[in-house]
């Protein structure tokens, strides 16, 4: 068991002097009540900075303030110091040995921002009473040693950073690692590599006496590489998966009801271009109307000149008043040759003279009648287009009806649209949700195949890794000279057998563990206790808790629920990996409220029996709930931290 | 070392009373998870092993 017996703060930040003992009574539970930016999350990160030289924790004057206390640093400086001291001192026991965390950095007065090495010393304490003192690199491991980086936030807990608790990428096995290392798991896979390794080194000693030995062990060796990079492209295709389906479980909730949304709003968009492309061909009819508007113009015109003209020319043919058959050049010819064209008499002086009369009178009728025979075609011409008019405008019209009529129904279908889309407020996000619903479906489609693929080819590579494990045993087997080697590579093959049992039923053990542990913390701390059927944990510990449908919801949890169930994990985590810790919980009930706070108070209370755990709270998050149950009975330490009138100095009030 | 007592039970589980097995992997479990370097601990314990067990004939 581990717990912390004080903290001695001096000079860091806000805290220029401050020291919180926790003794220990029936419940191991401790209070630290302050207001924000009074410095109780610099608590926290004290005792960070004091095993690891970090400030994990969010504080938002960090950024802007010195390490070192403003008040400190302005009397050291009307004082003519050079430096002051940091100093932050951090005192626990760990299964009946005391461990001293002593970590200092002298700070510069007049260039506090100035970064200096700090030192850390442990000054360890067994219980026969020998005290020893380790600094430098000892120092960090013992540091980590009693407090494992990467299953810090599972010993200090921060509610401010829950929102990323569960939310992590595919690839990322922060939690995993941590929990192999809490649960030494980690210890067993690395004596597995470590016996892998040295499996290795054997064949190759083998293989200075049998050359084939390392042509075999070489194939092998190979084959256990393509097995393993196959096997982790399947575990991350099959995570990758999981997310997607775990996505489109919460997206099938957020679109229940959304269905069709989609549907209608393409269908929009089609009746809005369709609407759009009859209006451009009414505009087009438009243009065209004006064309032959400007075409028959002049011909409409000029109809009824055109018409006089044809029926006067008609009149005059069917009268024979148009010189139709008489050619005046035949008339001159016979004047020149004083003979008849036609019928070659002589012509008398008496037909002479009747010759030339006609010739004048047709000189003059056939120019205007030749012109009148040659306008007549054209001018015919003329009043039959002009009538083609009426057609054409008849055409546009009708076709002008159909777009119109066309269009009134695109507009009604497009009314009756928008009047369902309206009743959903937020097309943009539902239609978002069909698209990324659309892209991982995709995914898993393509990762299902890809792991298909994978998954025979590496059940040949098996295969093909047995024959070659076969092949080399028997080529051990064959070689004298290899008998040492052989018989260490058996007791280390045979030790790596166990191991692998052991890697896996525990790390399945764990996690089905932890899915009850979880489960039944979650239900202590919730008040709903019928919602939740169960919590699913995968193998790289994503969480997934599955309501009474036998859904996945935790993306529509609350946050407090969401609060909850990290703490929940937490705490299962605490207990199922045999890792026993103290519990450092900064803000814990902020999103909590009402009965989840009782049930949450109670539910520590417990755990107080078992590990230590100390609380930061502000005034409003100890309400009546949490005070009903951390009366003075119940609590070992109550200290209340106040800020001085400079607002630059912490005060500590011990209730 | 291991405290784990999952592990443990795994240990006296998968050795199946073979007591020397049972400690071998113990040991190398121990210093593994005590950060000692396995090629000064537990390869030394594993020949150590295949040489008692030559001895004894296994």
């Amino acid at each position: 068991m581990m717990r912390i017996n004080f903290i001695d703060i001096s000079n860091y930040r806000q805290h220029r002097y401050s020291h919180l003992e926790f003794p220990r009574k029936k419940y191991d539970m401790h209070l630290i009540l302050a207001e924000n930016g009074v410095g109780k999350t610099n608590i926290m990160n004290a005792i960070n900075w004091c095993l690891y030289e970090k400030e994990p924790y969010s504080d938002s004057k960090n950024k802007t303030l010195p390490l070192c206390n403003q008040v400190s640093l302005n009397d050291g400086l009307a004082k003519g110091h050079e430096t002051e001291t940091v100093r932050v001192n951090l005192n626990i026991t760990r299964d009946n040995t005391t461990y001293d965390f002593v970590r200092a950095v002298d700070v510069p007065v007049k260039t506090p921002y100035d970064r200096r090495i700090s030192r850390l010393t442990v000054t360890i304490t067994p219980p026969d009473g020998n005290s020893e003192m380790v600094d430098g690199e000892d120092a960090r491991r013992c540091a980590e040693m009693c407090f494992p980086p990467k299953i810090r936030d599972y010993i200090f807990f921060d509610s401010e950073q829950l929102s990323s608790y569960f939310d992590r990428p595919a690839n990322d096995s922060n939690i995993k690692d941590s929990i192999n290392e809490i649960s030494q798991v980690n210890a067993v896979t690395q004596a597995i590599k470590h016996l892998t390794d040295y499996m290795k080194e054997c064949t190759k000693v083998m293989s200075t006496y049998n050359p084939k030995l390392k042509e075999k062990q070489n194939a092998v060796d190979k084959l256990e590489a393509d097995i393993a990079s196959m096997n982790v492209t399947i575990e991350k295709l099959k995570d990758s998966n999981d997310f997607a389906k775990r996505r489109i479980e919460e997206l099938n909730r957020r679109l229940n009801g959304n269905e069709s949304v989609a549907d209608d709003n393409n269908l929009r968009d089609k009746l809005t271009e369709d609407i759009k492309t009859l209006d451009n061909q009414e505009r087009a009819l438009d243009a065209s109307l004006k064309k032959i508007v400007s075409k028959y113009y002049v011909l409409l015109s000029l109809f009824p000149i055109n018409k006089n003209t044809c029926d006067y020319i008609k009149d005059k043919e069917d009268a024979g008043q148009l010189p139709s058959s008489i050619d005046p050049d035949e008339i001159r010819r016979s004047l020149e040759n004083h003979e008849c064209t036609f019928c070659k008499s002589g012509l008398t002086h008496t037909s002479e003279q009747h010759l030339r009369s006609l010739l004048e009178q047709f000189a003059v009728s056939t120019k205007a009648g030749t012109k009148l025979v040659e306008i007549k075609n054209d001018v015919d011409k003329a009043c039959r287009e002009a009538v083609k008019y009426s057609d054409e405008i008849e055409k546009i019209k009708k076709a002008r009806k159909e777009l119109v009529d066309n269009r009134e129904v695109l507009l009604r279908e497009l009314e009756e649209v928008n009047r369902r889309l309206s009743t959903n407020s937020d097309i943009e996000s539902v239609t978002d949700w069909f698209k990324q619903k659309t892209e991982f479906e995709n995914s898993r489609e393509t990762n299902l195949q890809k792991i298909g693929s994978y998954e025979t080819l590496r059940d040949k590579a098996e295969v093909d890794l047995k024959m070659a494990r076969d092949e080399l045993v028997k080529a051990q087997k064959n070689s004298s000279k290899c008998d040492e080697a052989r018989a260490n590579q058996d007791v280390a093959r045979e030790i790596k057998e166990i191991m692998e049992n052991i890697e896996k039923d525990v790390s399945k053990m764990i996690r089905t563990n932890m899915e009850i542990k979880t489960k039944e913390w979650f239900d202590n701390l919730v008040w709903k206790t019928n919602s939740f059927k169960e919590i699913k944990i995968n193998e790289n510990y994503d969480v997934e808790l599955i309501d009474n449908m036998g859904m996945s919801c935790l993306g529509s949890c609350s946050a407090a629920e969401h609060q909850l169930l990290a703490l929940a994990f937490t705490l299962a985590l605490h207990k199922v990996s045999g890792h026993d810790s103290m519990l450092f919980i900064d803000t814990p009930v902020g999103r909590v409220s009402g009965d989840n706070r009782t049930n949450f108070a109670k539910g520590l209370l417990t755990t107080s029996m078992e590990k230590q755990v100390i609380l930061t709270v502000t005034s409003s998050e100890f309400s009546e709930e949490l005070r009903k149950e951390f009366t003075p009975e119940c609590r070992s330490s109550m200290v209340r931290l106040k800020m001085n009138d400079t607002e630059k100095e912490v005060k500590l009030e011990v209730e | 070392m291991i405290k784990n007592q999952a592990i443990i039970d795994r240990i006296e589980k998968y050795t199946a009373g073979d007591k020397a097995m049972e400690t071998l992997v113990r040991k190398i479990l121990d210093d593994e998870s005590d950060g000692k370097y396995f090629a000064k601990s537990g390869k030394i314990a594993i020949e150590k092993e295949a040489r008692e067990r030559e001895a004894r004939g296994k």
